[in-house]
């Protein structure tokens, strides 16, 4: 660790204090390392933190290991505790005060910004000290748990990526933290709400967590205690902490829904609270974040259903209500206002029930006036401001998506009723503003009318009739005259781009509003020069992007062969093909393009930033390879106007739809199919998926057998060996014995030997005895003593002769008793090899059946995965087809969304 | 809606067990066949009914993978349940629960309910895991043992509701302290409301007719 540090070392030569300060701090850091009394060390490093602010880089070069082994070995004392992490703070801080909620730690030099994120990075390295710095968390003495929260705030500012990291690894951190917010020194608690609003950024299981641990009621709790959004900082920070935890994260959505936190929004926006006391510039944030939180519920960017549920939420607990009272009451300061207007936006987008009663709903005035007409009033105004004006666009817009009729009562009143002279009706709004001289009112009357076609190809219909009379002194025009007007002869770029747009929308698909569009004089050849150079600026290349589309739409769209060859040819000669649809693809290269398409909300800062709008984009994007083929295509669907071919036509007509039937029902089998086949596929994939698994257990039973192969041959050997040995020692054990028998046996030879010598003596004797006694017989009597002398000897000679065979006997028995041993011996050699051979082939059998089943199993494997290829190949074989019906379905002008498939 | 108590549970056990599709059938009633691997945790909730009480149930189901494991760890403390899930066709996540046992043990509330589920017993076919084994696994630790389908719906809604039974009765035996949120227990708004100027007070009500109906 401390070599890690001490990368830093290098640093302190250069721009580092005076060599001074750096002794002092050698000296200082040199003491703290050999005091042994704990008083000492707590002089030295109160010494240490009065000049740690001027030497950050030496001591975390030099000193950072010495401080935390005495953080670690002096834990129990306050003091030094509280001084070690007095230091740390310094060290690791930037900048002189706690670092800035919105993460902009205010820094002298870039530098030494840089340096705290490094170190604690280094710090972080080790999870152990960040477990450390918990630990002093949990203690309850103010000295050490704010310092602790404090330096820990530090570090999840300066490196919140790695302290979230880490954090995630820490079990129980989260909990740990949590008990800060209910720690009743303020301070403390404010520090807590300020880490958590660090380490919850763009983290969602942090999030999570966090929510789990029910922050939303602690944080909920915590805005109401400090008197919502009049109260100070902190609430600003619960509620930034609160949208971090939803932003989204759709998990933490649905748990804010289900624990009844919407209802307790209502709190927030009741009328109470924004009566009319004076609006300080922390309640304008307040408020402004309030909304916000509203927002994460509702965003656009979050999966429909999510959104749905928690709109109807809102709606039910009168949420949406009181945040559109908000738009109604005085003195509101605009940038609250153009929040609340947003929000209101989203939280009727889409949804028919809450547009309904949004329309149903009045402003306070007598007589009282649809609240949606005095919006429009003021976004039509020029003296109000340009976010507020937007705003409110915004909030048409999401009143208009997806709601048909209210689209269709717009295009109503469009014309004035002359049996009810209501003056200012939407449509007359609308209308009139396109007449506008201003800009911005031309921008949103074309943006308000591309709403009320966008989807349906009746109203499409319908705007093509429409006439308008701006004021009495003007003379009446068609919408479609005006856009054109406005498209030739417009003072900005922006109003023309918004007429294209609506242009687009509005022609795409509607053969009558072409034909309508084509009859204005010399307007092919306006559009065609539109597009014929090349320019340089990118507002330029949206403008003829978008005049090629146009053009592209009209080819597309135009029931006059005529015409449309002529076009096409003009087209290919003018600029040609690959030119002409260069053009309109790039427009998605574009950044406007790009960050339109981000979110609905408007995010521009000026008129001047105005281009695309986000359902354009939805829109273009859908149409764009339509049109670009536009022209390759021969006119193969027209239709004729003559009424003697109405017959023809009729029956065209007749065989077009049994057409149509046909392809559906094609569609549908192709629909079957494919559901078959992704369910074959399925099911093949699982199959795969068991016969790897049993590939994998087989060859874990394969690695299983050759262990025990192994085991078997090591042990049978071991076995053999062991009995072989017993045997063997068996053997020579007898062996020995006999070979003792045999010595001892050799060693009576020689007796033997001399007995016998003796024996054959004696008999010798005993012959000459004989010889003297047949002598003396004939002489004499003296025969008597050697008669007695005689059976003496001969007993002894019979005794010594038994004696002498009964050891050759036991010396013959012991010799064949070595010859049989030895037999034993090589006989039981012999078996021990043959059962070692045995055993040896009968394993390597076993292994060889093993691994043609595991070869088999192989082939079985690769075979699927052809076949599993061959499904996929049909499927897309099958999707492709499903494509081309969609396709010839939709030339047939069979309406066919794409997501039908 | 009202409630009267809220439960919070968490669903674990080894990936691809079918954690989220036991969710998914029990908040939905539907079945995903393909479902995406969990990252880290993802939320639902239903409402139940126990003894004629309405009672809340939110579920945290987490992701099984090894790597998500520090991440599960923190979400032990603080739930009142859990249904730990196993599948019948592949033995090594049955025996795998122990340590996952080991985990819940030391990371959650003494009083916690776990739940075993042997999940996929549509696919009797592929069983690696007898049910008897199941049983016995469950009787040695304390857990209540069920065998489930989250494709066929088999078991699926018994097991949540056998869970929150058997926490309700614990709750009425006053083996929980309800005030003390961390068990993962929250009253509901009915039983709040009383508490505001006598929590106490609000709060012995289950208890004292549960301490009635042990009587009898």
């Amino acid at each position: 660790m401390s070599f890690l540090f001490r990368a830093f070392a290098g640093k302190t030569d250069g721009d580092g204090p005076s060599s001074s300060g750096a002794d002092t701090i050698d000296r200082l850091l040199h003491r703290l390392e050999s005091v042994t009394l704990v008083a000492d060390r707590r002089d030295g490093l109160r010494q240490l933190k009065d000049v740690a602010k001027e030497n950050r880089v030496h001591i975390a070069a030099h000193g950072m290991a010495i401080l935390l082994q005495i953080l670690e070995q002096d834990r129990s004392d306050q003091d030094i505790v509280a001084t070690i992490l007095d230091i740390l703070c310094i060290i690791m801080s930037d900048s002189d005060s706690i670092p800035g909620r919105d993460g902009t730690s205010l820094p002298d030099d870039h530098s030494t910004q840089k340096l705290g994120g490094q170190l604690t990075e280094i710090f972080l390295k080790k999870s152990e000290h960040l477990m450390l710095l918990l630990d002093f968390v949990k203690e309850y003495q103010f000295q050490i748990r704010w310092p602790a929260v404090r330096l820990l705030c530090i570090m999840a500012n300066s490196s919140p990526k790695t302290f979230q990291n880490v954090l995630l690894t820490v079990g129980g951190a989260v909990s740990n933290l949590m008990d800060l917010l209910t720690d009743n020194r303020e301070i403390i608690r404010n520090d807590g709400v300020l880490l958590l609003l660090f380490i919850t950024k763009n983290e969602p299981s942090l999030q999570k967590i966090i929510a789990f641990s029910k922050a939303f009621d602690i944080l909920l709790d915590i805005v109401r205690d400090e008197g919502y959004s009049e109260g100070g900082v902190v609430v600003e920070d619960c509620l930034l902490v609160i949208s971090n935890l939803l932003e989204n994260n759709t998990s933490n959505i649905k748990l804010f829904k289900e624990d009844g936190c919407v209802q307790k929004l209502c709190d927030w926006f009741s009328a109470d609270k924004l009566g009319t006391s004076s609006w300080s510039e922390q309640r304008k944030t307040n408020a402004t974040r309030m909304l916000n939180v509203v927002r994460n519920l509702v965003s656009p960017l979050l999966p429909s259903p999510i959104v749905r549920t928690c709109q109807d939420a809102c709606s039910k607990c009168g949420l949406v209500s009181l945040v559109c009272a908000i738009l109604m009451t005085p003195g509101v300061p605009l940038n609250v206002l153009v929040q609340a207007l947003n929000t209101v936006a989203e939280l009727i987008r889409g949804n028919s029930k809450i547009q309904e009663d949004f329309s149903a709903m009045e402003a306070p005035l007598k007589p009282p006036r649809p609240a949606l007409a005095i919006l429009l009033l003021s976004m039509l105004n020029e003296r109000q401001a340009f976010d507020l004006r937007l705003a409110v666009l915004y909030v048409l817009k999401s009143f208009l998506y997806k709601n048909a009729a209210m689209q269709l009562t717009i295009l109503q009143s469009v014309i004035p009723d002359t049996t009810n002279p209501s003056p200012h009706t939407l449509g007359q709004l609308l209308g009139g503003a396109l007449f506008s001289p201003d800009n911005l009112n031309q921008w949103c009357s074309e943006i308000g009318f591309m709403h009320c076609v966008v989807e349906s190809l009746d109203h499409k219909k319908m705007l093509v009739s429409l006439n308008v009379m701006p004021s009495a002194a003007m003379p009446s025009s068609t919408v479609m005259h005006q856009c054109v007007h406005i498209l030739r002869e417009g003072s900005s770029l922006q109003s023309k781009i918004a007429a294209l747009q609506l242009l687009c929308v509005w022609l795409s698909e509607c053969p009558d509003a072409v034909e309508a569009f084509l009859r204005i004089e010399s307007i092919m050849l306006w559009l065609l020069t539109q597009i014929v150079d090349t320019p340089l600026e990118s507002s330029q290349k949206l403008f003829q992007g978008l005049c090629a589309f146009l053009l592209g739409v009209c080819i597309r769209y135009d029931r006059k062969p005529e015409t449309r060859t002529e076009m096409v040819e003009l087209v290919r000669n003018r600029v040609g093909a690959e030119t002409f649809r260069e053009k309109i693809v790039q427009i998605t290269r574009l950044e406007n393009f790009l960050l339109a398409s981000q979110r609905p909300d408007p995010a521009v800062k000026s008129f001047a930033d105005l281009s695309l709008d986000y359902d354009f984009i939805k829109f273009y994007r859908a149409a764009e390879g339509k049109i670009c083929r536009a022209i390759d295509e021969s006119q193969e669907e027209h239709m004729a106007s003559d009424p003697e071919v109405f017959n023809q036509q009729r029956s065209e007509l007749l065989s077009k739809d049994n057409r149509i039937a046909e392809l559906e029902a094609q569609l549908k089998q192709a629909h079957y199919l494919h559901s078959q086949s992704a369910q074959q596929i399925e099911n093949l994939s699982r199959r795969v998926e068991l016969l790897t698994s049993e590939i994998h257990i087989r060859d874990q039973e394969i690695e299983t057998l050759q262990r025990e192969k192994y085991d078997l041959r090591s042990n049978t050997k071991h076995e053999g060996d062991a009995r072989l040995e017993q045997q063997v020692q068996h053997l020579t054990a007898t062996t020995s014995q006999m070979q003792q028998t045999i010595e001892q046996y050799q060693a009576l030879m020689p007796e033997l030997e001399h007995l016998r010598t003796l024996t054959l003596q004696q008999q010798n004797q005993i012959t000459s005895y004989y010889q003297y006694f047949e002598q003396q017989k004939d002489g004499g009597d003296p025969s008597s003593g050697l008669i007695l002398e005689k059976t003496e000897l001969q007993a002894r000679t019979e005794h010594l002769d038994s004696l002498l065979f009964s050891w050759q006997a036991e010396a013959d028995r012991l010799k064949d008793e070595l010859v049989t041993l030895k037999d034993q011996f090589t006989q039981k050699e012999v078996t021990a090899d043959e059962l070692l051979s045995m055993t040896r082939s009968e394993a390597q059998q076993k292994t060889r059946e093993l691994e043609e089943e595991l070869e088999q199993l192989r082939t079985k494997y690769s075979d699927l995965n052809m076949e599993q290829a061959d499904l996929l190949e049909l499927v897309t074989d099958s999707d492709q087809k499903m494509k081309d019906y969609r396709e010839r379905l939709r030339r047939l002008g069979e309406p066919v969304s794409d997501d039908e498939a | 809606m009202s409630y009267a108590y809220l439960f919070k549970y968490i669903i674990i056990g080894d990936t691809g067990v079918g954690k989220s599709c036991l969710l998914l059938q029990f908040t939905d009633k539907r079945f995903q066949p393909v479902h995406d691997l969990t990252i880290g945790v993802e939320f639902g909730a239903r409402m139940i009914t126990i003894a004629g009480k309405q009672i809340k149930l939110q579920i945290w189901d987490t992701a099984g993978q090894e790597s998500f494991r520090s991440i599960t760890r923190s979400y032990y403390r603080g739930a009142a349940g859990a249904l730990l899930v196993y599948d019948i066709t592949r033995r090594d996540t049955f025996e795998h629960l122990t340590n996952w046992l080991e985990d819940a043990r030391q990371h959650s509330s003494s009083n916690m309910v776990i739940m075993l589920i042997g999940n996929k017993c549509d696919l009797e076919s592929r069983r690696e895991v007898k049910r008897e084994e199941g049983e016995a696994f469950a009787r040695e630790h304390g857990m209540i043992f069920m065998e489930a389908s989250a494709k066929t719906a088999q078991n699926v809604e018994e097991a949540f509701i056998n869970t929150a039974k058997e926490i309700y009765d614990k709750i009425q035996e006053g083996v929980f302290d309800i005030q003390n949120e961390a068990n993962g227990i929250k009253l509901g708004p009915e039983h709040a409301a009383p508490g505001v100027g006598g929590g106490v007070a609000g709060a012995r009500g289950p208890g004292a007719s549960s301490q009635a109906g042990g009587c009898c």
